[in-house]
C-alpha cells in the first residue's frame, strides 16, 4: 500500500509536469503544424528567468510562476516573429521547421551556458517541508506542482473551449482558410498560440527545476518525454496529450520503482511503439482521408 | 441604386498563369447577380480574388466606398464582404452552434449574436435540433445549411455564394433557395456562382456569363430568357 | 550519357582527386582533418539520401554511427577480432538494427518518424551511460559491456603503425578513403538508379506510386537499412582511426553538426552534403577559436539556411549559374 501511494504521488507529480510541456507542444503542432524542437529550451529559459529574478529580489512562488509564464511567452512569441513567420507557407515546412527549431534549441542552450555557466544551481523559488499520507512522506512542493498544473491546464481548457479567443484558435487549427474567411487574423492566432504554449513550457521548466536543479540541459529529458506523449496521443490532440502525460508518468514511476529508474523511459518507449503499431495515428488520432 | 461592389479589369490567377484576363463586374446595393458559365473558366477564381485569397495582379476593386484590391482577407470581411466557399469548409470538430458562432467572429455585441442565431435557426429549423452535434457528423444538406448559416451570421453587406446547390438533391436545392429568397426580401446583395443556373433564373436580377476568364455577356435575367443563343449554349435550354 | 553515368563519373573524379591529394599535402595534421572530412561526409551523404530523397526524416543517424563504432570496439576488445573483420560485421549490425527500427517506425511518416527515431537513439544513449555493471576487467579497470559513460579506447587500429612507421597516417588515409569511395558510389547509384526513381515516385504521389506496385514502407525500410549499413561503415572506420568509441557520439550537438552540413550543402541534392561537410568543418574550426562559439554558429547556420536558403548552397549555385547562362543566351538572341 505504501509503495502504491509512493508510486502514485511520484507519477502524478511527474505527469503534471509532462502534461504542461506536452499540452503546449501539441497545441503548437495542432495549430501551426510544426514540431517545436526548441520547446525544451522554452522550459529551461522559464526556470532560469525565475532564478535570476529570485536571486536579485527574492520573489514568492506566485510571482515566480508568473515570471516563468512571461519568460516562456516572450521566447515563444520571438520564435514566431523571428523564424516561424517567414517559413509558414514554404514547401517542406514540416521538415524545415524541425531543423530550424532544433537549431534554435542548440543556440539557446549555448547562450544559457555562456551566461550562467554549467553549475547546477538549486531553484530558490520553492516550498520546503513535507506531510505524510499514511506512512508516506509527501513534499509540499509535489502538491504545489500538482495544483499549479491543474490550474494552468484547466485555464487553457477553459480558454480553448469557452471563449471567442479559444474558438478562433481551434478554428484555425481545423481549417486555416475557413477561419480567415470568418475574419480571423491567423497570423495573430499563431502568435497567441506560441505565447500560450511558451507560457505553459515556462511554468513546466520552473516546476522541474524545483525538483532537481537548474542546468542548461535540463529541458532535454522532459522534452523527449513530451514528444513521446504527443506521439502516443496523436500529434495535435491537446486533450489526449494531457491524459497520456499522466498515464505514462504513472507507468514510468512504477517501472522505475520496481526495476530501477534507468528502465523507466525505455519501457515507456517500448509501450509507445507497440501502441503505434496497433494505432499508427496515436490513441486519440483520427484518420485523415487522403485522396489520390 | 449606387454600386456596392465594382471590380474593374481584374487580372488574377495561380503562379504565373493568369486565369482572369481583365474581368469587370458591378453589383448595386440590394441586387442579386448570378455568375454562370462552364467549369474551369474562372468563376471560383474571381470569388477567391475578390475575397483576397488570390492577389489581384492588375485592375481595381472597390467595395462599399473603399479600395480593397490590396487589402487582407480579414480587412475585406470587416468591410462586409462575406464569402461562402465551395464545399462548405466547416470546422469539422466543432458543434453546429460553434460553427455558427465562428461566423459571427467579428460581431462583438452578444445580444446581436443571439438574435442572428435565432434568425438562422428559424431559416433552417433542422439546425436547431442538431445544435450540439459536431459538423463532421452531419449529412450533406445539413452541412450546406451550416455553411450558409455561418455566412449569414456575419455583418455582411454582400454575400458571395460559390455553388450553393453543388451535390445536393433537387428537394434540398429547393429548400436552400427558398431560404435565400427570404433573405433577398430583406434587401441583401448577393453574388451567386452556379454551374447549373436553372434555379437562378428566378432568384437573380442579373446574369453574367463567364467563359475562358472573361465576362462575355451580361444583362438582366429577363433579357437572358429572350436571348436564344445564350439559353442554348450555356443554360441548356431552360 | 545517362544522369547515373554522369554522376558516377563525377564521383570517380572526386575519389581520384582525393587519392592523389597526399602527393601535395604531407602534413599529418591536414591529412588527419581530411580523414575526419571523409567520415563526416559519409554520414552526411547517407542522411541526405534518407531525408532528402527517400523522405525518411530519421534523427537516429548518429545511433548508426555509434553502432558501427561500438561494434568495432567491442569486436576488437571482447571478441579479439582483427579490425578489418570487425568493420564489415559492425556495419552489418548497423543495418540489422536499422531494419528493426525501420519496421517499427516506418508505419508512420513525417514528424512522427523524426520524433520516434530521436527518442530511440536517446534511450539507447541513456541506457549506455547509466550502465555501471562491470562486464570484464581491462587493464585492471572496470569495463562495462557497452563501455559505460567513458566508452572504449586504446584498442587495436588498422595496424599501419608497425608497417609504415612514421607514415602510418597515410595508411589510415587510404583505408578510410576506400570506405568513402564505397559510400560515394553507393549513394550515387541509390539516388540516380531504380531505387531513387521509386523514391521520387513516392515523394511526388504516394497513392499513384502504390497503385503501380511501389510500396512506400518497403522502399523506405530498404533505404533505411542500406544507408545504415554505409553509416555504420563510417562509424567503423571512425573507431578504427581514432581507436575510440564513446557516448559523445550520441550528443545532440553532434547530430546537429551533421544536419547543418546537409542543410547548408543542399537537402535533396547529390553533391551538396560534400560541400556542406567541408564548409561546416572549416566554419566550426574558426568558431572554436573565437571563444568556443561552435554551438552558437551551428544553431545560427541551421536557422538562417532553412529560412533564407532552404535548398542549400548547391541549389543556389545551380540557380545562379542558370540565371547567368540564361541571361547570356537571351542577350545573344537580342544581338541577332
Amino acid at each position: 500500500m505504501e509503495i502504491l501511494i509512493q508510486i502514485f504521488v511520484t507519477g502524478l507529480t511527474l505527469g503534471s509536469m509532462y502534461a504542461l510541456a506536452a499540452v503546449g507542444l501539441s497545441l503548437i503542432y495542432g495549430t501551426l503544424g510544426m514540431f517545436n524542437m526548441a520547446h525544451g529550451m522554452f522550459m529551461t529559459l522559464g526556470a532560469y528567468a525565475v532564478f535570476s529574478l529570485a536571486s536579485v529580489f527574492g520573489v514568492p512562488l506566485i510571482l515566480g510562476v508568473l515570471a516563468a509564464m512571461v519568460a516562456g511567452a516572450v521566447i515563444g512569441m520571438l520564435t514566431h516573429l523571428l523564424i516561424v513567420r517567414f517559413m509558414l507557407n514554404s514547401p517542406d515546412f514540416e521538415t524545415n521547421i524541425l531543423v530550424a527549431t532544433a537549431g534554435l534549441g542548440i543556440l539557446l542552450e549555448d547562450l544559457i551556458l555562456k551566461i550562467y555557466g554549467g553549475y547546477p544551481y538549486p531553484q530558490p523559488v520553492k516550498i520546503e517541508g513535507t506531510f505524510s499520507v499514511g506512512e508516506v512522506n509527501v513534499t509540499y512542493q509535489a502538491l504545489v506542482i500538482l495544483l499549479i498544473a491543474i490550474v494552468c491546464i484547466g485555464s487553457v481548457a477553459w480558454l480553448l473551449l469557452k471563449t471567442r479567443f479559444g474558438r478562433a484558435i481551434r478554428a484555425t487549427a481545423m481549417n486555416r482558410d475557413a477561419a480567415r474567411l470568418m475574419g480571423v487574423r491567423t497570423n495573430t492566432v499563431y502568435l497567441q498560440v506560441m505565447a500560450l504554449a511558451g507560457a505553459l513550457a515556462g511554468v513546466a521548466g520552473l516546476m522541474i527545476s524545483t525538483l532537481a536543479t537548474l542546468s542548461p540541459q535540463m529541458g532535454g529529458d522532459p522534452l523527449l518525454k513530451a514528444f513521446v506523449i504527443c506521439v502516443v496521443a496523436g500529434l495535435g490532440n491537446v486533450w489526449g496529450a494531457g491524459i497520456c502525460a499522466i498515464g505514462l508518468a504513472l507507468i514510468e514511476s512504477a517501472i522505475g520503482f520496481y526495476f530501477g529508474v534507468r528502465f523507466g523511459f525505455p519501457t515507456m518507449l517500448m509501450l509507445v511503439i507497440i501502441v503505434l503499431i496497433w494505432r499508427p495515428l496515436g490513441l486519440f488520432g483520427k484518420e485523415k482521408v487522403v485522396r489520390l | 441604386m449606387s454600386a456596392l461592389l465594382s471590380a474593374t479589369d481584374v487580372v488574377s490567377g495561380y503562379l504565373n498563369r493568369p486565369v482572369l484576363h481583365g474581368v469587370s463586374i458591378d453589383i448595386a446595393e440590394g441586387e442579386v447577380l448570378a455568375l454562370i458559365g462552364p467549369n474551369g473558366h474562372g468563376k471560383t477564381t474571381l470569388l477567391r480574388t475578390l475575397s483576397g485569397f488570390l492577389p489581384t495582379r492588375n485592375g481595381q476593386f472597390e467595395f462599399a466606398g473603399a479600395r480593397l484590391e490590396h487589402a487582407t482577407v480579414h480587412a475585406r470581411v470587416e468591410a462586409g464582404l462575406v464569402h461562402i466557399p465551395q464545399g462548405d469548409q466547416l470546422f469539422a470538430e466543432m458543434s453546429v452552434e460553434e460553427n455558427l458562432l465562428m461566423g459571427a467572429y467579428l460581431v462583438t455585441d452578444a445580444r446581436e449574436v443571439e438574435r442572428r442565431l435565432d434568425q438562422v435557426y428559424t431559416l433552417f429549423p433542422r439546425l436547431k435540433d442538431r445544435r450540439p452535434q459536431t459538423a463532421s457528423s452531419l449529412s450533406g444538406g445539413e452541412r450546406r445549411m451550416v455553411g450558409i448559416g455561418r455566412g449569414l451570421m456575419a455583418d455582411a453587406k454582400l454575400i458571395m455564394l460559390d455553388e450553393p446547390s453543388l451535390g445536393l438533391a433537387p428537394l434540398l436545392i429547393e429548400q436552400i433557395y427558398d431560404a435565400l429568397s427570404k433573405l433577398r426580401t430583406e434587401g441583401r446583395s448577393f453574388l451567386v456562382v452556379e454551374e447549373n443556373p436553372s434555379r437562378l433564373m428566378t432568384f437573380a436580377d442579373r446574369l453574367c456569363l463567364m467563359d475562358a476568364g472573361n465576362i462575355i455577356w451580361s444583362g438582366s435575367t429577363a433579357e437572358a430568357r429572350k436571348s436564344e443563343d445564350i439559353l442554348k449554349t450555356y443554360l441548356g435550354g431552360h | 550519357m545517362t544522369t547515373l553515368q554522369r554522376h558516377l563519373g563525377i564521383g570517380v573524379l572526386i575519389i581520384a582527386g582525393f587519392a592523389a591529394l597526399p602527393m601535395v599535402i604531407t602534413e599529418r595534421y591536414l591529412l588527419g582533418e581530411i580523414i575526419i572530412f571523409f567520415i563526416w561526409a559519409m554520414v552526411a551523404m547517407n542522411w541526405n539520401v534518407l531525408m532528402g530523397h527517400a523522405g525518411v526524416f530519421s534523427l537516429a543517424q548518429m545511433l548508426f554511427v555509434a553502432c558501427g563504432a561500438y561494434g568495432v570496439a567491442m569486436g576488437v576488445t571482447f571478441g579479439g577480432l582483427p579490425v578489418w573483420a570487425a568493420i564489415p560485421i559492425a556495419a552489418m549490425a548497423s543495418a540489422a538494427l536499422a531494419l528493426v527500427i525501420g519496421m517499427a517506425c516506418l508505419r508512420l511518416t513525417g514528424a512522427y518518424v523524426a520524433l520516434l527515431t530521436y527518442a530511440i537513439a536517446e534511450m539507447i544513449h541513456v541506457l549506455i551511460i547509466t550502465d555501471t555493471e562491470c562486464f570484464t576487467l581491462v587493464r585492471n579497470n572496470c569495463q562495462q559491456l557497452f563501455g559505460g559513460s567513458t566508452g572504449f579506447s586504446r584498442f587495436d587500429d588498422f595496424g599501419f603503425r608497425p608497417l609504415l612507421k612514421g607514415n602510418w597516417v597515410l595508411g589510415n588515409y587510404y583505408a578510410v578513403l576506400v570506405a568513402f569511395a564505397i559510400t560515394v558510389l553507393g549513394v550515387v547509384i541509390i539516388i540516380h538508379g531504380r531505387l531513387g526513381l521509386a523514391f521520387r515516385a513516392i515523394r511526388d504521389n504516394v497513392g499513384y506510386a502504390s497503385s503501380r506496385g511501389i510500396d512506400r514502407k518497403k522502399y523506405q525500410v530498404a533505404a533505411f537499412a542500406v544507408t545504415a549499413f554505409l553509416t555504420g561503415l563510417a562509424g567503423g572506420v571512425y573507431a578504427a582511426h581514432f581507436r575510440f568509441a564513446g557516448p559523445s557520439l550520441f550528443e545532440f550537438s553532434t547530430l546537429m553538426f551533421v544536419l547543418s552540413m546537409i542543410v547548408v550543402g543542399g537537402l535533396g541534392s547529390t553533391w551538396g552534403p560534400l560541400i556542406g561537410t567541408g564548409l561546416m568543418m572549416i566554419v566550426v574550426e574558426f568558431s572554436k577559436e573565437m571563444g568556443d562559439a561552435r554551438n552558437l554558429v551551428l544553431g545560427l547556420a541551421l536557422i538562417l539556411f532553412v529560412v533564407l536558403l532552404p535548398k542549400g548552397l548547391s541549389h543556389a549555385g545551380t540557380m545562379l549559374a542558370s540565371r547567368f547562362l540564361g541571361r547570356s543566351r537571351t542577350s545573344a538572341a537580342n544581338r541577332k
